[in-house]
């Protein structure tokens, strides 16, 4: 009976030490999450309470809505940058890791991008973008090239995010990347240096299946990452020019939240869900491929 | 597995509830009925059922950096000093989404400001309380206030269209548009020998408009391109605002039933001449290209300031920026069209402006309406005349000392320069992005406008047809009421 109680204020006593971040959870992500769902499945008058029930018609909206069509392909186009990005942070990691002069230095250089602001870096990219005074068209027509519209060629201007998102992402896969290197087992390399293994072959073979945890981790997060940006795509360029750099959470704030598209709540709530699951089928994708290429015992 | 097909399966059951109870609540009438046949109903509270004590609290939205924010203590100030029953809670609020937020939960301040591309969207849904009724009942006078401003600043609840029925909103300012001169520039440009006396007197002519010939000529001649290194470069100009010359020569981007004007040769005229402009190569190149957006008018006004753009049309608003940049500068009114007849057309630009309102959550009416009849006041305006932001939203101030002349406030804006945006009001018309509830019919138009500008699109004809269909149905879709016969 007496260690009945105990246990019940044992219970209590853990019940109470989680009931913050529990509490936390249901206020600001749980019931805002439950509402946006309703809000998907209706058109609600926030001002007089009225609730219409249209059931999948927000959904269909979205499903015929060109824009939100186009912003998905772009966010495609970003995600194809997410593996060149993943590749170059392995790459400048490889080069890290040699036991050159001033590699610390290098490393904090290449992390500084992950510390700065997204705003800031941002507002200096543009400038370095600008058709007319940035500096990598100076530094083209320099060399006698033509001038690039970086931010102005519908074209060219999702590469030109894409170039600016790998410079300002790089530090901190860098550092994973580094500290998963250094744990990959040194007697592989030397096995293979003794059968004859060529350095493409080490790396392929040993270095690659041995980081691979860590290239999971990071292309989830990445993934994750991409589809949500919004920072960078508003100030760049605010989905400019011809909506070319639009992004699907860019469409929803606009949809949202300004007179662009009168303010439309309900709508943007039924594309934010379609969005959350074209993340999860990404995301999911990726885990049950990880099965494949991930190596968690090399 | 077992647990995630679980919840998949509670998933699915809340979507098909929601669809089932969906099939039995859609009447498929969202908007409702009006009483003038329009299909609008209006849902918007009526302010003489919410106007409260006379004495107490009243809130009031602010925003703005530093400076503006000590100004608004100023006018709260001078309020309360002349009204001693009521105080006023100042809630700092910068950015117009917020706000939205907070009308949507009714918990806005009473009094708010907002931005004219909002003001449509917000009446339109209810989200603001109409001033007629303060209006009718104490016969206040609005006949001072620049006439474009009441009326783009009503809104007809039977119809459900902006321009005309109940005023909701009175002016802050009257936010108008002209072309700012980087003298130093202009100078450089005549010592050089490149303008002309006859040019120089052009640039420097403040009262009589240039032609956009002229207008033309003269950015040409203040343009100096090193092709292999644009770090030298200078601009004659930034893009012009197409509007102007539209509006110049008599006609509008909009058909008078509300359809993109197709037809229209002056259209395809100013369209030719603002990409010859800005198209490298060009006989006429002289303006950097930059697409229509926030974001880029910030690039340009850079390059202004940095004496990379010599003549610059932009807001009087910013006229505080190139104090504090101790620039040189002087402003000219916007060219003019010369019609087939000879005769010329008018300098005309657009405004762009911030309103004070009352929120649908105002349970202080009364004391709402005393603030914004203060804030709006010749009194109220002179306080806000210290920061030399913009044109007064009062006709009769123009000509006191402290408006007719900005030096005497420390502006480096003369007195000819002021002048200018006073002709510039006299004849401004509401932004495009603010002339229906929603801007999005502008918007797309202007991101294909960018494509005809960059070459991506190769003719007029081939924009048009490209634009008009999205457009027409962008205006139909934010204002349907207007296709009510």
């Amino acid at each position: 009976m007496k260690g009945s109680s105990i246990k019940k204020k044992d219970y209590l006593a853990g019940y109470l030490f989680i009931a913050p971040p529990i509490i936390g959870f249901m206020l600001f992500s749980l019931i805002p999450i439950v509402f946006s769902l309703v809000l998907s499945f209706s058109e609600y008058d926030f001002f007089t309470g009225e609730i219409n029930l249209i059931g999948f018609e927000g959904y269909a909206r979205a499903i015929e809505d060109e824009l939100f069509f186009k912003s998905l392909g772009n966010i495609c186009i970003a995600l194809g940058g997410v593996l060149l990005q993943i590749a170059v942070m392995l790459g400048v990691a490889l080069l890290l890791t040699a036991k050159v002069k001033g590699v610390t230095f290098f490393r904090a250089l290449f992390f500084i991008p992950s510390l700065c602001s997204s705003v800031a870096v941002t507002l200096v990219w543009k400038w370095v973008y600008n058709y007319d005074f940035g500096i990598l068209n100076g530094l083209l027509t320099s060399l006698g090239l033509d001038k690039v519209g970086w931010l102005i060629d519908t074209k060219v201007a999702m590469i030109s995010m894409i170039i600016q998102g790998i410079w300002m992402g790089i530090g901190g896969g860098m550092v994973m990347y580094i500290a998963g290197l250094k744990n990959a087992p040194r007697q592989y390399y030397e096995a293979a240096e003794i059968d004859g293994a060529n350095a493409f072959q080490r790396f392929f073979h040993i270095t690659l299946p041995c980081v691979s945890p860590t290239t999971f981790y990071i292309l989830v997060t990445t993934i994750i990452g991409t589809v949500s940006d919004f920072a960078r795509y508003k100030l760049m360029n605010n989905g400019g020019p011809d909506y070319s750099t639009l992004t699907p959470v860019l469409y929803i704030y606009q949809t949202a939240f300004t007179s662009q598209y009168g303010y439309d709540y309900t709508y943007a709530t039924a594309m934010s869900w379609l969005t959350g699951l074209f993340i999860i089928v990404l995301v999911a994708a990726t885990f049950i491929s990880s099965k494949r290429w991930v190596h968690y015992s090399v | 597995m077992k647990k995630s097909i679980k919840f998949l399966s509670i998933l699915c059951s809340l979507v098909m509830l929601f669809s089932v109870a969906a099939c039995s609540t859609n009447n498929g009438d969202s908007t409702g009925t009006g009483g003038s046949g329009s299909g609008f109903k209006y849902k918007g509270l009526n302010i003489m059922d919410n106007l409260g004590s006379t004495t107490g609290t009243v809130s009031f939205h602010v925003g703005g950096g530093q400076v503006e924010l000590q100004l608004w203590d100023k006018l709260i100030a001078g309020f309360e000093k002349q009204n001693p029953g009521i105080k006023v809670e100042k809630v700092t609020i910068n950015d117009m989404d917020v706000l939205y937020t907070q009308l949507l939960s009714g918990t806005a301040p009473d009094v708010i400001q907002m931005e004219s591309p909002d003001f449509g969207s917000w009446a339109k849904a209810g989200a603001l309380q109409s001033v007629q009724p303060l209006v009718e009942r104490d016969n206040f006078d609005t006949s001072d206030y620049w006439p474009q401003l009441i009326k783009m600043y009503s809104f007809d609840t039977q119809a459900g269209v902006r321009g005309g029925g109940d005023l909701f909103a009175l002016p802050k300012d009257m936010g108008v548009n002209g072309i700012f001169v980087n003298r130093k520039l202009v100078n450089a440009a005549k010592e050089r020998g490149d303008l002309t006396e006859e040019e120089y007197k052009l640039v420097t002519d403040q009262v009589n408009p240039m032609t956009y010939e002229q207008y033309l000529n003269v950015a040409k001649k203040l343009t100096i391109l090193d092709p292999n290194n644009s770090e030298y470069n200078i601009y004659g100009t930034n893009r012009v605002y197409w509007e102007s010359y539209v509006w110049s020569a008599g006609d509008d981007i909009l058909t008078e039933d509300y359809q993109l004007n197709t037809e229209s040769e002056v259209l395809k005229e100013v369209f030719e001449y603002s990409k010859a402009m800005v198209t490298e190569g060009s006989e006429d190149y002289c303006a950097p290209y930059t697409p229509a957006s926030s974001a880029s008018s910030q690039d340009e006004m850079s390059m202004f300031m940095t004496d990379r753009i010599a003549m610059y049309w932009s807001g009087r608003w910013l006229v505080p920026n190139y104090d504090a940049a101790n620039m040189d500068y002087y402003c000219i009114p916007m060219p003019v069209v010369v019609k087939e007849d000879g005769t010329k057309g008018e300098s005309v630009g657009w405004f762009y402006n911030i309103v004070y309102g009352v929120s649908r959550n105002c349970k202080n009416g009364e004391m709402a309406w005393k603030l914004i009849q203060y804030l709006t006041s010749l009194e109220g305006y002179r306080i806000m005349n210290e920061l030399n932001y913009n044109v007064p939203g009062r006709m009769s101030l123009i000509t006191e000392e402290a408006f007719a002349n900005p030096q005497t406030n420390g502006s480096v804006l003369d007195e000819a320069s002021a002048n200018v945006f006073f002709n510039m009001a006299k004849t401004a018309r509401i932004n495009n992005a603010a002339r229906l509830t929603s801007s999005n019919w502008i918007e797309t138009f202007e991101s294909k406008l960018s494509l005809y500008f960059t070459g991506e699109i190769a003719s007029y004809e081939a924009l048009m047809t490209s634009v008009s269909k999205q457009v027409n149905a962008a205006i139909k879709k934010s204002d349907p009421q207007l296709f009510v016969n």
